[in-house]
């Protein structure tokens, strides 16, 4: 309840703005509702992107001008409206409001809590569309942003303000990635670089999917710095369509305090799908595959508002995750090579690994990351180099094998080893591990370590190595905490520690 | 026939303010259906560009009159019609086609409401 004193301040508060000009009202009439589309006449003084509301009070936006008539996109869910309605502009673009208590909270794509929990304050309004920032803001990724995921760590890092797609058949664990690697930033707080808020944006996902997902943030206690953006697949396309923006919205908001924001967009095949839907309905002209032609803008213009500002500029950064679903492992595909051609890099997961028990599935010889490699630490970069010439090596000379030729000492060491580095890159979901824990991981097995270890006990063994190193060398984990290359002495304590280990393994018959 | 010659139709078939009858029908005899449903919708809005409607709370003759040249002023070669409607309370509300214009007490009253509402929602 308003107190009078309160009420009375707001009153004067607006009477010392008051104005009494005329007060202009662009109308219009609809003509035509289709499947939440609108087409209205009148309007001659609206604007693309203008937000517009309807006589029952539903809000929409402007998405096409023609001639007589304009489009309009119902964003309420429930659909009442009826032609001869009527339209009011408002001469404002739609907008979103951020702030601090959006934290752990699952908000729609206008905003609007989704957890039963109560309203989120009003604060400042952030603007869905919005043009990148230029090059003169902008500075080159140079802070890592870590998965905890080894494979991704070591061989395709991901920067902070990198744009890094995660690619591949549907169910190979592509949110999972993800999920893992906003589970990881728990770790990483209070670090010698800033925590990252996340946020998580489902365009076009099971509502049961999405739940899960909260739940499993929250036992993992990483819903404290994270949002949840949902746009279901019940949702209406208008609200799948602006979810990334209203996603991106809200991540430029925490950027300009000079916070650092991982955004996931899972996915962005569904966003495509959605924007095709309405651009079908809105009868633009259909290209290949019967998506319009601003297709390719579409995601551009959302993607480019990943970035990594300079001091001047505050120093916030926006990595963003775009997950693409491919059919067939086909990323020769419309949607999935636009996608790779926008971002700095992609992650590709294949089928054929994740069925082969190779868990993340994630294909090393396909995925690449353009820009993290200057944001890797000198330690991991340190043993990142050896690690991806011995798998490359040994995907060759796996399929060279296959020929059932006789090879020689050397190739056949080579194969066991890389079978072996395969082995330790194997990852369990929601298990990320610390940079520290990672390097000793790699360490091991580029070093030899693993060679006389059965390929099926590796993964046992990487466990009780680490478990060894925090109990009976914490100091060797603080040294290789600073990140930096490590030195003659760290070198020999590592190889002290591993000898002392393998001493101590008991493998299982 | 094109929407566009259907529009030069439409204009064509006023005189002055108000639409010329014998015009109408010599036109529409020549359309078909469809011709005939796009005929209609573009004399609504030729007739809608055409017209001015002032709201207003209540009216003195003496004052319409002089309103009435006031406006004619502001909106020439426009048919201006008058309107009562009590609940503006006091001022005026202009539709001149999709455009309204509001100098009136019950739309100062309700931004003052909607502000209101706006900082304690």
């Amino acid at each position: 309840m308003i107190s009078s004193e309160e009420l009375i301040k707001q009153l004067e508060k607006k009477l010392a703005t008051f104005s009494l000009d005329i007060k202009t009202e662009n109308i219009g009439i609809v003509e035509k509702n289709t499947d939440s589309v609108i087409v209205a006449s009148g309007l001659s003084k609206a604007f693309m992107g203008e937000e517009v509301v309807f006589q029952d009070g539903s809000r929409g936006v402007i998405l096409n001008l023609d001639e007589d008539s304009v489009s309009i996109i119902v964003l309420s869910k429930t659909n009442n409206i009826k032609e001869g309605d009527t339209i009011k502009t408002t001469g404002k673009i739609l907008a979103i409001n951020a702030s601090e208590d959006l934290l752990g909270r699952a908000i729609d794509s206008l905003g609007e809590p989704l957890d039963g929990k109560p309203k989120i304050k009003k604060n400042k309004l952030m603007p869905l569309e919005k043009i990148a920032p230029g090059v003169i803001e902008r500075e080159p990724v140079n802070t890592p942003l870590k998965t905890g995921i080894k494979a991704i760590d070591a061989m395709t890092p991901i920067g902070r303000g990198q744009r890094e797609l995660i690619i591949g058949d549907r169910s190979l664990g592509k949110t999972a990635i993800a999920i893992d690697t906003i589970i990881n930033q728990r770790a990483q707080k209070g670090k010698k670089q800033k925590g990252v808020i996340c946020i998580y944006v489902a365009i076009g996902q099971k509502q049961s999917r999405t739940a899960q997902i909260i739940e499993k943030l929250k036992q993992e206690n990483a819903l404290d710095y994270t949002i949840i953006i949902n746009a279901s697949a019940s949702d209406s396309v208008a609200s799948q369509y602006l979810a990334p923006y209203a996603g991106t919205a809200i991540a430029e908001y925490f950027m300009e305090k000079g916070e650092d924001i991982l955004i996931v967009y899972d996915d962005l095949t569904k966003h495509a799908w959605a924007y095709r839907q309405i651009s079908l309905v809105l009868r633009r002209p259909a290209g290949r595959e019967a998506y319009p032609g601003d297709i390719f803008y579409l995601h551009s213009r959302l993607l480019e508002r990943s970035v990594k500002l300079n001091k001047a500029n505050g120093g916030g950064s926006i990595t963003s995750l775009p997950i693409i679903e491919t059919q067939a492992n086909d990323v020769s595909a419309y949607i999935p090579t636009n996608i790779i051609s926008i971002t700095d890099g992609q992650i590709y997961l294949q089928s054929d690994l994740y069925n082969a028990g190779v868990r993340p599935a994630i294909s090393v010889g396909l995925s690449v990351s353009r820009v993290g490699g200057a944001a890797q630490t000198p330690l991991m970069k340190s043993v990142s180099g050896k690690l991806r010439l011995e798998i490359a090596q040994y995907n060759d000379l796996a399929a060279f094998a296959q020929f059932g030729s006789e090879l020689d000492e050397a190739t056949t060491n080579q194969l066991e080893r890389g079978k072996r580095t395969v082995q330790i890159l194997k990852q369990p979901q929601y298990n990320p591990l610390q940079e520290p824990l990672e390097f000793l991981s790699i360490w091991i097995v580029t070093n030899g370590f693993t060679d006389d270890i059965q390929e099926s006990q590796v993964m046992r063994f990487e466990e009780e190595y680490h478990k060894f190193i925090i109990t009976s060398y914490p100091e060797l984990l603080e040294k290789l905490q600073s990140g930096e290359k490590p030195n003659e002495e760290t070198l020999k304590l590592l190889k002290k520690s591993a000898q002392e280990f393998k001493k101590t393994f008991t493998p299982h018959l | 026939m094109t929407i566009d010659q259907i529009k030069t139709l439409a204009k064509g078939s006023f005189k002055g303010e108000n639409l010329d009858p014998k015009m109408v029908l010599k036109i529409t005899k020549l359309l078909t259906r469809n011709d005939l449903k796009l005929y209609v919708k573009a004399l609504k809005s030729e007739e809608r560009k055409r017209r001015v409607t002032v709201f207003l709370p209540n009216i003195k003759l003496s004052d319409k009159q002089v309103l009435q040249k006031k406006i004619a002023k502001l909106f020439p070669n426009k048919k201006i019609e008058f309107s009562i409607d009590p609940s503006l309370l006091v001022g005026l509300k202009i539709v001149d086609d999709d455009m309204i214009y509001e100098y009136n007490l019950k739309n100062t009253l309700e931004s003052l409401s909607n502000y209101l509402e706006s900082q304690y929602d």
